[in-house]
């Protein structure tokens, strides 16, 4: 059983990342990181830590009202599911360089950030239980 | 017998041109090395020459064929376990295109398995396997590799024992996971996961890593246990996703009920 506000938590953070652009070039591509915790951080680990560690299927097909989120939220949420699971990939899925600057990472990068945007404006509501250090 | 097995090796040759070389590397191994000798021996072999688009077709080509090949040596084995066998040699070694992708072809000749199909048509499907029926298969011992294990491929591709130990580390089954415990892939992204039945939300995952990260830290191979949504430690402490002690030696890992 996960509670809530870690899987909310988890969520928060993998979405900060997918939506930051600039951070993925400058740290899974350039390899220049800024804090201790950024040289773990690449494409690989981002949707481990997305699908699995966050049960992203779980969340969008199963859990979203048991979270409260939002209408406005889940939808958004389904739609950079929809664009992840229609990404493909290169084979060599540790790629980073070819990921970042694949033509159809873009747009996943600004659905991420629009889930974001709204996600920590929920949780500035105190939509849901506990408290969530955003 | 092994005329038999020659012959489908020339076939599988003339169809796959690029394979070759793991074929004819076979004929030298194939006279010393256990069944899993075979699988393995077979997996580094063909590492490197399946790219591209012949990916996925050749992958389950390689399986169905190595599992053929496997029920030559032993009879008594079943089309399941034999393919169970052979996907899982491929996938621990850690070759042809990515584990990722060896464990999804196994999977669909799996499932066309279920549905009666046979292991000669195995194709499209869908299903998972436990770890315990690779176990069955291995003598009911965890799938741990060492570097010159009687078998293996480095005792007789003499390829870099170190080179080849790293490689076959980075899909190796992590020690003491449960034999009951599902093997699967991640939904998206990379690496193995090794969950448990009773707490889907309780599971390993074995990263291979990635060697040209510009980031050290991310080359290596380690291991990332999972329990109710929060990242262990070696110790089974409750550490932070992106640290350090979150990233798991594999060859200091042990599981262990937490």
């Amino acid at each position: 059983m996960i509670e809530k506000e870690t899987w909310i938590k988890n969520l928060l953070t993998e979405l900060k990342i997918l939506a930051d652009l600039e951070f993925q070039k400058r740290v899974w591509v350039e390899g220049k990181t800024k804090e201790p915790w950024e040289s773990w951080s690449n494409w690989v680990e981002s949707m481990c830590g997305l699908y699995d560690d966050c049960f992203f299927n779980d969340l969008l097909d199963k859990s979203w009202h048991y979270f409260n989120l939002s209408v406005s939220l889940h939808l958004k949420l389904l739609k950079l599911r929809e664009a992840l699971n229609n990404f493909q990939e290169p084979d060599d899925s540790y790629n980073n360089k070819a990921i970042v600057y694949h033509p159809d990472w873009y747009p996943i990068t600004l659905l991420a950030k629009d889930a974001l945007i709204q996600l920590e404006a929920e949780i500035k509501d105190k939509k849901f239980d506990g408290a969530i250090d955003s | 017998m092994l005329k038999v097995i020659a012959e489908k090796l020339d076939h599988f040759i003339t169809e796959y041109p690029w394979a070759g070389n793991a074929i004819r590397a076979l004929s030298i191994v194939i006279k010393s090395v256990n069944v899993a000798g075979f699988a393995v021996a077979l997996a580094n072999e063909a590492k490197n020459m399946i790219t591209g688009e012949l990916a996925a077709p050749a992958v389950r080509k390689i399986i169905t064929e190595a599992a053929q090949g496997i029920k030559e040596f032993d009879p008594t084995l079943t089309d399941r376990e034999a393919v169970v066998l052979a996907g899982s040699a491929l996938a621990t070694a850690g070759i042809v295109a990515d584990a990722k992708s060896v464990l999804r072809s196994m999977k669909n000749i799996l499932g066309k398995l279920d549905t009666g199909g046979g292991l000669a048509y195995a194709g499209m499907g869908s299903s998972k396997f436990k770890l315990d029926e690779f176990n069955a298969v291995q003598g009911g011992k965890p799938h741990t590799f060492t570097p010159h294990q009687s078998g293996g491929p480095s005792a007789h591709t003499g390829t870099d024992s170190k080179k080849v130990f790293k490689q076959q580390l980075e899909g190796a089954i992590p020690e003491g996971v449960p034999s009951n415990w599902i093997i699967t892939t991640p939904d998206k992204g990379s690496g193995l996961k090794y969950v448990n039945p009773n707490n889907p939300h309780e599971y390993v995952r074995s990263m291979k890593g990635n060697p040209k990260n510009p980031n050290i830290d991310s080359q290596n191979p380690y291991i990332a246990w999972h329990k109710n949504g929060k990242r262990l430690d070696i110790n089974g402490n409750t550490v932070d996703k992106y640290s350090r002690e979150a990233h798991i030696d594999p060859n200091k890992f042990v599981y262990k009920v937490n």
